[in-house]
């Protein structure tokens, strides 16, 4: 993974004291709120519904063990002793206290990291795939790009008061385990054939309001033209996005009005004055990034095959937490563990510190240190020898972290919803509780299901996309929900679509069974339920949901 | 007060004419850190979605008299921008919502930009300077006019920004201290200062 050097170190250091002194002028009176608001969100604080919140920085989501440490230790010291992984591969801690801020960041720049603009209306930490590097589908890990581009966007001094918040994400893989394409910019990155490394660069894309896929505006745009490419994209949107409405101000907004053939125009008439300029990439810098994400030092168990063969057998809970859990790796004897951190009676996305540290531990000693957060808000040691497999499912088990659930109902994304944020709508942790119980005896004969939960319009739980959403809305001042259908990001993407009228919680639970059980009925030869949902259309799924009790009427009748 | 970057020299202090800067906003309270702590509850009803944009700028002078505004400034012939040039130095005035890129081939004898910041938080001066400096070659003064907090100048002098009239509120000696708050910079900027991702520092970064 990139390791600081004494410059990037620099650069962290000048910025947790010129936050400090920032809080000290507001706490003395010297920064008004206003004044002080978007430099505490540039620096992920937030001030929530019960008290300020700390939103950590996970560039794309990798970790090294000592710095999940770090973050166990935060949470234990100024916390309550846990941590929330987010949708965008970050870590919040809810419930930290505003003067003690400059000393988390202190905290946290020693073990090379920062909160640096996970918030405010700027370019937002990158994220990728959660296998990148070790996926068999991928044509190019895209953690060097990433990484290039968290660097030119830290302290980006043209582009820290955008017209909205700015999210970047990278593909390089078949199937998009980034859900780029529901991002402000996207990169595909693939080979072309001369070896050379390329991008199809995608605008527009988000969730929230307005829900939309990104456009492709430029294929086969050269690697060492990406920041070059990216500003002009951002000087575009930051001279012509909307200001005068919060809620048309993304840069969705624009593409739409312009049309992404125009916008593409207006960035392309401002790329030639800069490409092959002075910010263009140095031409080994790629070389020199992608050698620390080079492969760690893999062995060959070739003997154990068997072993896993005969525990599988052995012990179907062990099996079922492999076929679940393990996704294969491009080294034959390796494979990408995943840890649920979806148990039920637990909200989506919490680790406790003790958690943390005890996955750091089996990170040390099973996966080379290192740990990625997914934007499922699971944990990932992505290069675990399979003759590990057992051993490391029994260290987790004992962990209480070996719910065999990856990818199936009970797999909720979820954001913090009523219970923290202060925007919310509605709660969403006591609704992906109630789905959990409704829908955890049959998850397994359901198969793959992904079921996204937001508290409110903002989308942080990802409800356009999920083959169910689920979306809190205000009715009166009373919390409703609202089911989506038919949302997905992995080989295609597709928002999904409103079904049925706004319903209270209780129902939801219920009609979320309604839906399962259509589908195991209907179901075709293996077909997962989303396949079912394109094959059979939304509304047989929303009859089934909700005229029930009609149909139940028409029956008796 | 003027905050003037010049090249090769310590920043420095000048002072300004009333009406050439923003004058000071009545004190802030003291924020109770008991009440921050205990966070802000629910917050939906102060969204307010539409965002004023500024009609008006805020300042409409400096030390050598009026600013021009852009329209104004294009509408003149050549022979009006001669006299004009004749009473003193020429600044111009720059709304967040002016197109710089209308300058072009406009720019002779204007001694100073005055971009207007309507509020700190309107990002759109950074490309604004950006512009006037790398594309249209402006090598006068470009000064960031209105709402101009020492926590952006360090920004605003990479985007090309060499003048801030500060608003009254502001303290001279920490803008001094401000404009040097980081050691190194990641990206390319319209400052030409030496950046980390730039060709001929790799191996300075491998050293590092």
């Amino acid at each position: 993974m990139y390791l600081y050097n004494a410059i990037d170190q620099s650069i962290v250091d000048a910025r947790v004291r010129q936050f400090a002194d920032q809080t000290g002028r507001y706490v003395q009176g010297y920064l008004s709120e206003d004044e002080f608001k978007p430099l505490r969100l540039q620096n992920g604080v937030y001030i929530e519904r019960h008290s300020p919140l700390l939103r950590v920085a996970i560039p794309y989501g990798l970790l090294s063990s000592q710095q999940l440490r770090m973050l166990a230790t935060i949470g234990r010291r100024y916390d309550r002793g846990f941590g929330h992984f987010t949708t965008r591969q970050n870590i919040q801690f809810n419930w930290v206290k505003l003067e003690q801020i400059p000393e988390i960041l202190a905290d946290l720049a020693r073990v090379h990291m920062h909160a640096i603009q996970t918030s405010g209306s700027c370019i937002r930490n990158v994220t990728t795939d959660h296998f990148a590097g070790v996926a068999p589908d991928e044509r190019v890990d895209p953690r060097p790009l990433a990484e290039l581009m968290r660097q030119w966007s830290t302290l980006n001094p043209e582009f820290a008061f955008l017209p909205r918040k700015f999210k970047v994400a990278f593909n390089g893989a078949a199937e998009d385990r980034a859900a780029s394409e529901v991002h402000d910019l996207a990169f595909d990155v693939y080979r072309d054939e001369a070896g050379e490394v390329r991008l199809t660069v995608k605008v527009g894309g988000g969730q929230g309001r307005t829900p939309r896929i990104a456009q492709v505006i430029k294929s086969g745009l050269h690697w060492r033209d990406m920041l070059t490419y990216t500003e002009a994209i951002l000087r575009t949107y930051n001279r012509w996005g909307r200001r005068d409405n919060i809620y048309k101000a993304r840069i969705k907004i624009l593409v739409d009005a312009l049309g992404a053939k125009t916008f593409g125009e207006e960035v392309e008439a401002e790329f030639i004055h800069l490409q092959g300029g002075p910010a263009t990439l140095p031409a080994a810098e790629l070389d020199r990034m992608t050698a620390f994400f080079a492969p760690p030092p893999y062995q060959s168990h070739a003997a154990s095959d068997h072993d896993e063969a005969s525990q599988r057998i052995a012990d179907p809970r062990f099996n079922a937490w492999v076929k679940r859990n393990v996704a294969k790796h491009k080294h034959p004897h390796y494979g990408a563990v995943t840890i649920s951190l979806k148990p039920q009676g637990q909200a989506p996305g919490d680790a406790t510190s003790d958690q943390m540290d005890a996955i750091a531990q089996l990170a040390d000693l099973y996966s080379f240190g290192q740990i990625r957060v997914s934007h499922h808000q699971n944990l990932i040691l992505a290069d675990v020898a399979r003759a590990d497999l057992w051993a490391l499912w029994q260290a987790l088990g004992e962990l209480g972290l070996a719910e065999a659930n990856v990818g199936l109902a009970t797999d909720i994304i979820c954001c913090p919803g009523g219970d923290y944020c202060a925007l919310a709508n509605a709660k969403s942790i006591p609704v992906a509780a109630a789905v959990q119980d409704r829908l955890a005896a049959k998850e397994r004969d359901i198969g793959t299901l992904a079921i996204k939960i937001s508290g409110c319009i903002n989308a942080c739980g990802h409800h356009h996309v999920g083959h169910i959403g689920i979306l809190g809305v205000d009715k009166n001042d009373e919390e409703w929900y609202q089911i989506l259908l038919g949302g997905r990001t992995d080989t295609k993407t597709s928002l999904g679509q409103i079904i049925g009228k706004a319903i209270p919680r209780e129902q939801v639970a219920p009609t979320l069974e309604r839906l399962t059980d259509f589908y195991l009925n209907k179901r075709q030869n293996g077909e997962t339920f989303i396949d079912a949902v394109e094959r059979l259309g939304k509304s047989a799924f929303h009859d089934a949901a909700f005229n029930h009790d009609l149909d139940h009427e028409q029956q008796v009748i | 007060m003027l905050l003037k970057i010049v090249k090769g020299q310590e920043a420095h202090i000048l002072p300004l004419p009333k009406g050439a800067f923003r004058s000071a906003p009545p004190p802030n309270p003291l924020p109770d850190m008991a009440i921050v702590n205990a966070g802000q509850g629910d917050v939906r009803s102060f969204i307010r979605p539409n965002v004023k944009q500024p009609e008006a700028p805020s300042v409409s002078i400096w030390e050598h008299g009026p600013l021009i505004c852009l329209d104004q400034w294009l509408e003149f012939s050549p022979f009006e921008r001669d006299q004009r040039l004749t009473l003193g130095p020429i600044g111009l005035n720059l709304m967040p919502t002016d197109d710089p890129m209308r300058l072009k081939g406009a720019l002779a004898g204007v001694a100073m930009i005055a971009v207007e910041f309507a509020k700190f938080s309107d990002g759109r001066g950074y490309s604004i300077a950006t512009l006037l400096r790398t594309r249209l070659g402006f090598s006068g003064e470009v000064r960031a006019v209105g709402d101009v907090l020492i926590d952006q100048i360090f920004a605003m002098a990479r985007c090309g920004f060499d003048g801030f009239a500060l608003r009254g509120d502001q303290d001279g000696v920490w803008a001094k201290t401000a404009l040097k708050c980081f050691p190194a910079v990641y990206q390319w900027g319209a400052d030409g200062r030496a950046f980390v991702l730039a060709d001929g520092v790799l191996p300075h970064r491998v050293a590092a």
